[in-house]
């Protein structure tokens, strides 16, 4: 009788005819869609690019769309105060503050009006909802209907059994952001645990599916570590385009733009290491005084202020970490916490949605 | 369907002629409020107006709350009504306070204010989802674990597991910042399954938050993990009940995967038995559904992985019979165990050695016959 899985009886080990082969895979067709009124599953980061385009990720299709909002009425310029915020979104959309998520909030630079992802509903039924709040207070739900829109669907999972269909994996989008003329994206899996981190020209063309690369950041003298880039914003250091990269195991990395190339495996330089149990959440650079800062906010360490002038100095961290942080040090502002979303609303203020006993509020703050 | 006029008593609102109703969904329209009575010379010039012309907000609106802002959605004139129809569906169970304010009519109306509130019925049902299974099923974990996957009886809401998923040592004591503290999309496309990293920065040697606090696990020790019910299910539902999984904390494996070591017991020709392969050590759940499969002459062969016990057994059936000569295993690179190990390649160094370069990842494969 033949079980199931008969382990033991007629194996045969493996290590006499083994080999190891390199397969040369052809590159995946690209996937852009142009269309007008985009149906979003769901939706999650969101940058914003020239010419009135956002680009707003789906996470759920792994997907990111560029949607051109230039015809849209405008609001009142700039983004007022507003208490009860989640409240207020919830209302808007017919449901009650614990139903909905906000995912991410950009200001746009022009109108300075903050467009916010929601995700409406917990359950199976969960939209997308792009929110905008003006000058006057008011909270639009930005209809689609009618929106041009180009899409690009992010590579699919490598799967060496595809016809099984019992892929459980999805990847999700944590940051996006646009610099020079291209989109950046990290993403995590639920499964495999990689740093995966595009950059994809736009327009989105058929010809340019993007550049997929691995990023890797030494932490001691001999252990290097893969692991997922989870917030990001593009720098310049001593005019070489960079992203300052935040990892999930905490580091602050940098590295150049220029190293990314398709498929390239990625080294960055740890320049700070900003402690445990901790994430970082959104980084926005400004200058101040003459002087330049990265101001990062944190699920559990608040909002770092990091001066940037010595990033392109600073030596990188190759030996283990003892007690507190190291490299690069930070101030934290004692002014703002619980901050969940963090934008630069002008060249002196930011705009956060912070968290507080009386509920979740949209406000500006002064840049410390 | 039930009827779903309700007044403040439960009955259709009426002052004046104005009647308030919300007609259920159809297959392909959303609920929507719909007030009948007001006259005709007052819709034409409501319908004339161009959408944003209307006094929409103070004539007719429809909200969480009676000082709530209006629910989104598009407020229109027919012939016969106002229409409320709501950009997102109508929640079940939820009332809605519609205000009808007929001053602000062409002819107004001598007494003008006409409120009700409205309700999709909801359909009450008692919490039924529960946790299906913890994987790994292996309880001997290795104490750098690097991820726990939770599957559920049904599907899940989106809300992220760390709010609800606690990690309590021998002692009874809670161990902290044990799990990544993230809100991101860790559900499987239905929702039945949730992965749980523990926080990488400490299962991780030689780097701050290791060398601050450890690993969450710690070799020689017995853990249980609590999930709270008041996670909730797709339905907004609680979980039938608490779930609590205990496992034991081992040696940490810190070597990458060595295929030499993985068995291959193939089957007969002519048949479609299950091709077996066994690995010394536990490989992750997820990814033994993708990274592993089979070819012959360089095209794939179909058929269903089945995963046995511990993680340490894969089964593959293809769906047609099985031919005598030459086969191949891919496995892909991506194939981490339990750890976070990939094939050669341990998860805390990294050899540099090469480059990618393909969005495909590297594959390798095992040759094996069939007789």
């Amino acid at each position: 009788m033949r079980s199931k899985l008969p382990v033991a009886l007629a194996a045969v080990s493996v290590a006499a005819v083994m080999s190891l082969t390199i397969a040369a895979a052809p590159a995946p067709k690209p996937a852009v869609t142009k269309g007008v009124s985009p149906q979003l599953q769901s939706i999650g980061p969101l940058a914003i690019g020239p010419a009135g385009v956002l680009y707003a990720s789906d996470p759920s299709a792994a997907t990111i769309y560029a949607l051109d909002l230039s015809k849209q009425k405008a609001g009142a310029p700039g983004t007022k105060d507003i208490q009860a915020l989640d409240q207020q979104i919830a209302a808007t959309l017919g449901t009650a503050a614990s139903e909905i998520t906000i995912a991410d909030l950009k200001v746009e630079p022009k109108s300075k009006n903050s467009y916010i992802a929601v995700m409406r509903g917990q359950g199976a039924n969960a939209a997308a909802a792009l929110v905008r709040v003006d000058g006057a207070g008011k909270i639009d739900v930005i209809s689609l209907d009618g929106v041009s829109f180009t899409s690009i669907a992010l590579p699919n999972a490598p799967d060496a059994n595809p016809a099984n269909g019992r892929s459980n994996r999805s990847q999700s989008v944590t940051n996006l952001a646009f610099a020079n003329g291209k989109v950046y994206v990290a993403g995590l899996s639920n499964e495999e645990f990689a740093s995966k981190l595009w950059s994809i020209a736009y327009p989105f063309s058929s010809a340019d599916r993007g550049t997929s690369v691995e990023i890797f950041h030494g932490n001691h003298g001999r252990l290097e570590t893969r692991s997922p880039v989870y917030a990001f914003v593009p720098y310049s250091v001593k005019g070489e385009a960079n992203l300052i990269a935040a990892y999930l195991c905490t580091p602050l990395v940098k590295f150049p733009v220029s190293s990314l190339t398709p498929g390239a495996k990625v080294r960055g330089t740890t320049i700070a290491e900003l402690g445990a149990g901790n994430r970082p959440i959104d980084m926005v650079v400004y200058a101040k005084d003459g002087s330049e800062y990265l101001l990062m906010s944190n699920t559990s360490r608040g909002v770092m202020k990091i001066p940037t002038k010595d990033f392109g100095t600073q030596t990188a961290i190759t030996e283990p970490v003892k007690d507190g942080t190291a490299g690069i040090t930070y101030e934290t502002i004692k002014s703002m916490t619980n901050v969940q979303q963090l934008d630069l609303l002008d060249a002196s203020h930011s705009i956060i949605v912070a968290k507080s006993p009386t509920g979740v509020s949209l406000q500006a703050v002064a840049l410390p | 369907m039930g009827a779903f006029a309700c007044g403040r008593d439960g009955s259709s609102e009426a002052a004046d002629g104005i009647h308030v109703s919300l007609v259920p969904p159809a297959p392909t329209r959303r609920a929507r409020v719909v007030v009948t009575g007001v006259d005709r010379p007052s819709l034409n010039a409501l319908r004339a107006a161009s959408p944003s012309g209307a006094p929409w907000d103070s004539l007719f609106r429809v909200g969480v709350a009676t000082d709530a802002p209006a629910v989104a959605g598009r407020y229109v004139a027919t012939d016969t009504s106002l229409e409320f129809e709501p950009l997102f569906p109508l929640d079940a169970g939820r009332d809605y306070f519609v205000r009808v304010d007929l001053k602000h009519l062409a002819t107004p109306r001598a007494q003008p204010l006409v409120t009700a509130v409205v309700r999709l019925p909801k359909e009450e049902r008692a919490p039924s989802t529960t946790v299906a299974r913890i994987l790994p099923t292996n309880p001997d974990l290795p104490e750098n674990q690097l991820r726990i996957y939770i599957e559920f009886s049904a599907p899940m809401s989106r809300q992220s597991g760390v709010d609800f998923v606690h990690l309590v040592d021998d002692r009874g004591k809670e161990v902290q910042h044990a799990f990544l503290p993230l809100d991101a999309d860790f559900w499987n496309p239905d929702h039945t399954r949730y992965t749980l990293f523990l926080d990488p920065g400490r299962v991780k040697r030689g780097i701050l938050p290791n060398e601050q606090m450890g690993r969450p696990l710690k070799a020689g020790r017995a853990y249980m993990l609590v999930i709270d019910s008041a996670w909730r299910d797709a339905n907004g539902l609680p979980l039938a009940k608490p779930f609590r999984y205990q496992f034991r904390a081992g040696a940490a494996v810190e070597q990458g995967i060595n295929l030499t070591s993985w068995r291959v017991s193939p089957p007969r020709a002519g048949t479609r038995d299950t091709l077996a392969i066994a690995f010394p050590r536990s490989l992750d759940h997820g990814l033994l559904q993708r990274a592993i499969g089979v070819e012959r002459n360089g095209q794939p062969i179909q058929g269903d992985i089945s995963i046995g016990a511990a993680e340490k057994q894969w089964g593959f059936t293809p769906r047609e019979s099985w031919r005598s000569g030459d086969y191949r295993l891919i496995v892909l690179s991506i194939l981490e165990d339990v750890a976070g190990n990939r094939v050669g390649r341990p998860f805390e160094v990294d050899m540099f050695e090469r480059v990618d370069s393909t969005v495909l990842p590297e594959r390798h494969t095992i040759p094996f016959k069939i007789r």
